[in-house]
């Protein structure tokens, strides 16, 4: 709850961007999340469908284009919250954007370093795509099932949390961070291969 | 009153169009047409033409026709010599940033001075149309422009003298036009299907309650209607005995374009075309083609639009089966040709009730509305088609901004210093797709210096990209470890200066007393509007002041003025403004007497005089 910058009212900006008392916009608050910022409930479990709603709904709201006769001020407003809103939008699309947005949200701060025995198998991989076209074509069928059985891996977990209603005990967060960067390797890994076929692709 | 206008910058044709109060229209032409050629001439006797004129002209006199410039708009000369079309224009010795022509009268033309004199005659059609100054204008642009084609566009619209409210992807302005008129259309996926006389988009959006949100976009900004003329030109022209058009007449080429062009629009709706091309010093050429024959001829073409179609229904993550509907835009779409690509690469019939020449502008005028302040339920969400970065370690290109990307956006990164005691660092920005510096376009070089001397990977410096609304980019660099910042801002260098237009204003005036006096006749025009209004008001509200002859007086001066409005005689129309002054200065006189009076007529007399 934070005070209206135009009449003083009593707001809760995240709920609801619009003042109740005056109708002007109001500034998000510090430390909004991303989830916050297109008025979406905290959770892993977002289609793409329901986050663009999301997005066009608060854009009609917030954006700009929509604000041409009011004050400056609010026009400002409009402006920062657009951003934020393109940003965040962004960020939840990408399933593992929006993993990481969890992590920090509990406070956890994944390591990014692959484990001896990950980083020994992606170059084992990336040397045997070498091999030739059909090795490579089974490859990325290989890799990119791995990593959606991680993705629906992480869903789940994050589906209990989120039920526990666990989702800020860093503690309990925290295992799900090296889960997070398996899957980011192994995204590079599959986009990698799938480049080197789209680049043989133009050379023909 | 509001005089907000959407301009559709076309390679071939322009329009421009107005949403005021109710329904969008485009403006017309005398003859009720609302397409003005986007074309120059500059003949042997001095004098220049626009639009249709320019067209007719150059097919009787020797001189310079520019066409289909906005190919050039954004380019250095390179792109010029490197045209595939038939080279009627001349090139001047331009440089890297901007492509020159030469032409008649030993005087060079860049592609935005003449896109600059469209605008500025557009804007006078819509000036008259509507008895005022145009307020404010939204101009399209293809969505696969890149920064530098749409500063190039914005440069234009503000040496025409036009606040630019808004750059606009013609896809977008397309579907804001055909959705909003058609509710039943609401909430789905529609591609806009965008094939110009140059250039080539397609945009998947969403349309959901008057919001339309790009999904992705993709094209050929040198992709177009030209190209099949080109490929029937160079035809006809090996037909009559010239294999290679290099170095032939001018005069010639132009016929052997505008045949090609006649003969591919009579292929819309005939089946067989008989082309007749009896050009001078070669062999006659009269020959029937079937539209099947004329399918093989430009297949190659038509080819090219299909990995731009791929592209964006993979960003979009979509399959023909979950479109509601492929909407048609743009002149070429008329083509059988092209229909029957679109049928086989969506799975499904096109759309065919927009207007395909027209929607652009038309959602151009309602996007100009809407930012001045107009009361309508809808809001364009645009992305930029293009991806930016920032070249790293051995040319290889970070992307900070993916393409598809929603404007206007922001995005950060963070450098650390590579050396000991290292105080400043290089950054290069580029655009486009691939992974080395050196297949991407070049936008912008500099150098943040200031930093603190630190050991290496200390120093911390945090790059940011704005990418504005009309997919205009800025770069900011920070230096931020210390707390103490040292920070530059920069914005793509190949646009023009201030002083760049304000000196093209300058030339522009001394080379266009034609279009001097256009401009003061329309500027007459709307002054004579102006007073003619004001007279009647006057006279509906206190017409009791004046006798019956004294009234009749006025209404006859009025009635003069109004008849010398239309006609294009602007002495006349100044003597009429000076008579009706003349004749209405005793009234003026006596309705001031009464405000001081009643305070409360104050208002309407100072609209008076
Ligand atoms: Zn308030």
């Amino acid at each position: 709850m934070t005070k209206c910058p135009h009449c003083d009212a009593t707001t809760d900006p995240v709920a609801e961007p619009r003042c109740q008392g005056c109708r002007a916009l109001l500034p998000l608050p510090a430390g909004a999340s991303p989830f916050d910022v297109l008025g979406l409930p905290t959770s892993y479990a977002l289609t793409a469908e329901a986050l663009d709603a999301a997005f066009r709904r608060r854009s009609m709201a917030v954006h700009p284009d929509r604000l041409a006769r009011a004050s400056d001020k609010e026009r400002r407003i409009a402006v920062e919250r657009t951003a934020a809103l393109t940003e965040a939008h962004r960020t939840l699309r990408d399933v593992e954007a929006r993993a990481l947005a969890l992590l920090r949200l509990a406070g956890v701060t994944p390591d990014h370093r692959a484990d001896p025995t990950l980083l020994a198998d992606l170059m084992e991989t990336r040397e045997r795509a070498e091999q030739g076209d059909d090795v490579r074509r089974a490859l990325v069928e290989q890799v990119g099932s791995a990593r959606a059985g991680l993705l629906t891996d992480l869903e789940r977990r994050f589906g209990e949390l989120e039920r526990e209603q666990a989702l800020r005990d860093a503690a309990r967060v925290a295992p799900l961070g090296a889960l997070v960067t398996r899957v980011r390797y192994l995204t590079r890994l599959w986009e990698d291969l799938q480049g080197q076929r789209e680049h043989a692709v133009h050379v023909q | 009153m509001e005089r907000a206008v959407g301009i559709d910058l076309g390679t071939t044709y322009s329009l421009v169009a107005t949403a005021g109060k109710g329904a969008a229209r485009v403006l017309r032409d005398a003859n009720g047409d609302g397409r003005f050629p986007s074309a120059a001439f500059f003949g042997r006797n001095g004098k220049d033409a626009l639009g249709w004129d320019a067209l007719h002209r150059a097919e009787h006199e020797d001189g310079d026709l520019l066409l289909s410039i906005k190919r050039f708009m954004g380019r250095g000369a390179h792109a010029a010599r490197q045209d595939p079309g038939l080279r009627s224009f001349r090139l001047a010795a331009g440089d890297d940033r901007m492509v020159r022509f030469h032409v008649e009268g030993d005087r060079t033309v860049t592609p935005i001075e003449l896109s600059a004199r469209y605008l500025a005659a557009l804007k006078a059609r819509a000036e008259q149309d509507l008895g005022g100054p145009v307020t404010g204008a939204v101009i399209t642009v293809p969505a696969y422009f890149d920064d530098a084609q749409r500063q190039a566009t914005k440069d234009a619209g503000k040496l025409a003298g036009l606040n630019v409210l808004r750059l606009l992807a013609e896809p977008t302005a397309a579907a804001v036009a055909y959705g909003l008129d058609r509710p039943e259309h609401d909430n789905g996926r529609y591609v806009v299907f965008d094939l110009g006389g140059g250039t080539f988009d397609v945009s998947v959006l969403a349309f959901e309650r008057g919001v339309f949100q790009v999904l992705a976009t993709s094209g050929d900004t040198a992709l177009g209607g030209d190209d099949f003329d080109l490929v029937l030109a160079r035809m006809l022209l090996r037909d009559a005995g010239w294999d290679d058009p290099a170095g032939l007449p001018r005069v010639l080429l132009n016929q052997a374009r505008a045949a090609a062009k006649a003969a591919k629009e009579r292929f819309s709706t005939e089946e067989r075309v008989e082309i007749v091309f009896a050009p001078e010093g070669g062999r006659p050429v009269r020959r029937t083609m079937t539209r099947q024959e004329f399918h093989v001829l430009v297949d190659p073409v038509l080819r090219r639009c299909r990995a731009p179609c791929e592209a964006a229904m993979r960003d979009a993550g979509l399959t023909g089966a979950d479109l509601g509907g492929v909407i048609l835009v743009g002149g070429s779409t008329r083509m059988p040709v092209v229909r029957a690509f679109v049928r086989e690469f969506f799975g499904r019939e096109p759309l065919l009730d927009a207007n395909p020449d027209e929607v652009v502008a038309v959602g151009a005028a309602l996007q100009a509305d809407l930012l001045s302040g107009g009361d309508r339920d809808m809001l364009l969400l645009d992305v930029t088609p293009l991806s930016l970065g920032v070249e790293t370690m051995g040319g290889v290109v970070d992307k900070i901004i993916p393409r598809n990307t929603s404007i206007p956006a922001r995005a950060r990164t963070t450098f650390t210093t590579y050396a000991d005691g290292q105080t400043g660092m290089d950054f290069h920005v580029v655009q486009g797709e691939r992974e080395k510096v050196e297949d991407c376009k070049s936008l912008a070089r500099f150098k943040l210096s200031g930093i603190p001397p630190m050991a290496a990977g200390i120093g911390r410096v945090e790059v940011t990209y704005a990418l504005d609304a009309d997919g205009l980019l800025t770069v900011t660099a920070r230096e931020t470890t210390t707390g103490r910042t040292a920070s530059v801002e920069v914005k793509p260098s190949y646009g023009l200066t201030d002083a760049e237009v304000e000196q093209m204003l300058v030339d522009s005036m001394d080379f266009a007393e034609q279009d001097m006096e256009s401009r003061l006749l329309i500027e007459g025009r709307v002054e004579a509007q102006r007073i003619i209004d004001a007279t009647r008001k006057a006279l509906r509200e206190d017409g009791a002041m004046l006798s019956a002859a004294e009234r009749r007086s006025v209404e006859d001066v009025t009635a003069q003025l109004e008849v010398a409005k239309n006609a294009r005689d602007r002495h006349e129309i100044t003597r009429l403004i000076d008579a009706l002054d003349h004749a209405t200065a005793e009234f003026a006189r006596r309705r001031m007497g009464a405000s001081i009076q009643s305070a409360l007529k104050d208002h309407s007399i100072r609209e008076f005089t």
